[in-house]
């Protein structure tokens, strides 16, 4: 399972893929680097370079040594450094023992959602090596360099930090539903509790397709983290190896427990004739968005149920195709004034040259809609309800309502 | 029952990065540096601190200066404000001491404090140094420059920390206001810039609240046949008190300027006349001829600004406690209206909860994102609307 040091050395691809000469010393000669939107480098207490998502980790080094001396700088008053502020940059730090991450944007985000992003990341080391572990080997050796055990691992983050720029799911602290009638999801809940109820210490069954969620099973006294969910989703696209084949892989869950020793999952794929086809059919199949017709002046929703941690968005049409992130920033600026941890709010329109977007907040659900930049006010409001009522009607079909248990 | 804590200030200093480069002689980048309780260690390792700050940012060539470091139980402000002349200030976050299940926690409210606020009086702490003494630059020697510096913020400083408990900073935040329009109608060349921080300097030092109470007060019986008698003259507020007598410009403050970059020097007149003032550069011989030809012209004037002002008073105290409040900041004329402060001071004595106040500074700080047009609309969890 863990390649030999040496094997890491010899094969730069391992560790990353840019470029070798590109990142040495003189990063301020090197625009490439600099300009990228978003950093994130991963360290050891003692300052031992373990990830960075741009450039080589070792000839980094010395930048690594830099930020380890300032948050142990700060520490040393009894304080902790958490972000800087400096123009068009933000720069986040997150300190767990035993690693301290760092996020450096210039995608103008802010510092709650770079804070989550990092703690994803966080999350996804310790779903492979277990925090008990992780404090152990450091308690042992404080210079170790964990990038013996995380090969192969880079490549999860690296897809995580991708996939958390262009998913509105991991701001939204929610998972998308595979849109299925309700007797097609019935039919195949059924089918999922008949295969497995005999297999003993089976916590959860969790069946996807392309990101989306068509069922998700568990045992009575178990529930399942969003968070966790999205490590589940993230562990099945990045890995090759399991979008072919049945497998088996040890994963620890954090927020389920970080101590337990790995759960393991089982991912499997259905294969039973008429759901498949009806699960391909919604796949292939434009779904039924509701920016079309009279509805034109509405660009893209998302909506939120909260109850059950789901979410449902059309698919992203003009003229986000090609800009899907800026899409993805103007939601997460909503979703962060909205839920802004002292002054929260309930609502929230605002409105720019580029669009204009309605964010609210209910005790059941979040709304958010991105509206053509010059809609009425009352239009928009207009909309808000016939939307909310397309969503009651269309509800069994777009979200998983009653999760059966084993 | 005391268990909050509000924010403080923790120390403010002024440093040169490119002074005392040498090993050991960290001390010398040291220009100004308050409380004087922390010794020279301290302040090194500080600074220090902010220098390693600033360079580490930089590899990452972000568009513009460091303007703030979040830590978990303080925040500190930056701000360059001549090339590798820093000033930093550093908060203690307010607090709030929980007690959960017999133990005591205490958390700090990072969000209580916003940036824009603290760094617009930050700046001002540079500006009004700068109004009086020039730049740092200008002074040729560092002994001398520490010396004014130690001077001026000696006695700057304390009255800071009074405004920066109350809503007064927020003002400085929307940048000047709606009565500065009146005053730079009488003047030619001053840039905006600096008029903001006149401004700032005449309501908090020059005009106390005199002007409320002509304007709010009797002392301005509009259907009087002779109003005014007592003013009707105006008066100098700097410079000599009685003109007849005067040989020497009395104590004028000087104030340098900033227009088209240079740096110019001027002394600072207050003419006050009814509720407005004019400053003008002037030298001693000019004061009289200046008294006799502005006076009857500015009485004039002034009684209709009075009484516009008079109205704009009256109106705010009068709204209905659910009436919309709102600030109006033009940022082309400076000008600034607002129905939040009960008087016209706009200090302190607001008509809406330091909530909503904090609201607006935010709403204010997304301006940048949202460009050059653009409306925000939120609905807070009282269900109050701001726009």
């Amino acid at each position: 399972m863990i390649p030999p040091q040496e094997l890491l050395e010899e094969n730069p691809n391992i560790t990353n893929y840019i470029d070798e000469d590109s990142a040495d010393n003189n990063l301020k000669d090197n625009e490439d680097w600099t300009r990228k939107k978003k950093h994130v480098f991963i360290l050891s207490s003692a300052g031992k370079p373990i990830y960075s998502r741009y450039g080589n980790e070792d000839k980094l080094a010395w930048l690594f040594g830099v930020m380890q001396t300032l948050v142990s700088f700060v520490q040393s008053s009894g304080d902790c450094i958490k972000s800087i502020h400096a123009a068009n940059t933000l720069f986040v730090f997150l300190v767990k023992k035993p690693l301290i991450l760092v996020a450096v944007s210039k995608a103008q985000d802010g510092v709650q959602q770079l804070t989550s992003e990092l703690s994803y990341v966080f999350n996804q080391i310790t779903s492979i090596l277990t925090l008990t572990r992780l404090n152990k080997i450091y308690e042992q050796r404080q210079n170790y360099d964990l990038r013996r055990l995380l090969a192969g691992v880079e490549r999860l983050i690296d897809h995580l930090l991708d996939y958390s720029e262009t998913e509105p799911s991991f701001f939204l602290g929610a998972v998308e539903c595979l849109p299925l009638s309700l007797s097609v999801r019935d039919t195949i809940n059924s089918a999922i509790v008949a295969a497995c109820n005999k297999i003993k210490n089976l916590v959860f069954v969790i069946l996807l397709a392309k990101n989306k969620l068509i069922s998700l099973i568990r045992m009575k006294k178990y529930c399942l983290h969003p968070a966790d969910l999205h490590l589940i989703f993230n562990l099945v696209q990045a890995s090759e190896s399991l979008k072919n084949s049945e497998s088996w892989t040890p994963l620890c869950l954090p927020r389920f427990d970080s101590s337990v020793k790995p759960n393991s999952i089982l991912l499997k794929k259905l294969r039973r004739g008429n759901c498949l086809e009806a699960i391909n059919e919604s796949l292939n199949v434009k779904d039924e968005s509701y920016t079309t017709a009279d509805f034109q002046e509405i660009r893209h929703y998302l909506y939120k149920c909260k109850s059950t941690a789901q979410f449902y968005q059309p698919s992203i049409g003009p003229p986000y195709t090609q800009t899907t992130e800026h899409l993805i920033n103007v939601y997460k600026r909503a979703h962060h004034k909205l839920h802004s941890t002292v002054r929260p709010l309930k609502l929230i329109f605002e409105r720019n040259s580029k669009e204009a977007i309605l964010a609210w907040d209910t005790k059941g659900f979040e709304l958010y809609i991105v509206f053509e930049p010059l809609i009425d006010t009352t239009k928009a409001i207009s909309f808000v309800g016939k939307l909310l009522n397309w969503i009651k009607k269309k509800e069994e079909r777009i979200f998983h309502l009653n999760a059966p248990t084993l | 029952m005391n268990n909050k804590t509000d924010v403080s200030l923790k120390n403010f200093f002024i440093f040169n990065s490119a002074f005392g480069a040498k090993e050991g002689e960290e001390a010398k980048k040291v220009l100004y540096y308050h409380p004087i309780t922390d010794t020279t260690d301290v302040q090194i390792k500080n600074v220090g601190l902010v220098e390693g700050i600033i360079q580490f940012c930089e590899n990452f060539k972000p568009s513009g200066d460091i303007n703030s470091v979040h830590m978990e139980k303080t925040r500190q402000l930056y701000f360059q404000a001549e090339k590798d002349y820093w000033l930093v200030m550093t908060l203690n976050l307010p607090t709030v001491l929980n007690t959960k299940e017999g133990s005591q926690t205490t958390d700090y409210s990072e969000e209580d404090v916003q940036d824009n606020v603290y760094e617009a009086v930050l700046k001002q702490a540079y500006y009004m140094y700068r109004l009086f003494y020039g730049t740092f630059k200008s002074i040729k020697d560092v002994a001398n420059l520490m010396m004014t510096l130690e001077i001026f913020y000696k006695t700057y400083l304390p009255l800071d920390k009074q405004t920066f408990l109350k809503v007064q900073c927020f003002i400085n935040l929307l940048e000047s206001t709606y009565p500065i329009i009146q005053h730079t109608a009488y003047l030619s060349g001053i840039e905006p810039d600096d008029m903001k921080f006149v401004y700032q300097y005449l309501i908090g030092t020059l005009l106390p609240a005199n002007m409320e109470t002509e304007l709010q007060g009797g002392s301005m019986p509009r259907n009087s046949a002779s109003p005014f008698t007592v003013l009707r003259n105006g008066r100098f507020i700097t410079g000599p008190s009685n003109l007849k007598l005067a040989k020497t410009i009395g104590k004028v403050p000087k104030m340098f300027l900033f227009s088209g970059g240079k740096q110019e020097e001027y002394h600072l007149v207050v003419y006050r006349a009814l509720s407005a003032s004019v400053f003008n550069r002037l030298n001693v011989r000019l004061f009289k001829e200046l008294d006799a030809f502005i006076s009857p012209k500015l009485v004039t004037i002034a009684s209709d600004i009075a009484e516009y002002c008079s109205k704009q008073v009256i109106t705010p105290s009068n709204l209905p406690e659910s009436a919309p409040r709102f600030i109006y900041f033009n940022k082309l004329n400076l000008a600034y209206k607002s129905t939040v402060h009960l008087d016209n001071k706009q200090t302190g004595n607001i008509a809406c909860t330091k909530e909503s106040l904090r609201l607006m500074a935010d709403i204010k700080s997304t301006n940048s994102t949202l460009g050059s047009y653009g409306e925000t609309i939120v609905k807070t969890m009282n269900d109050y609307w701001r726009k």
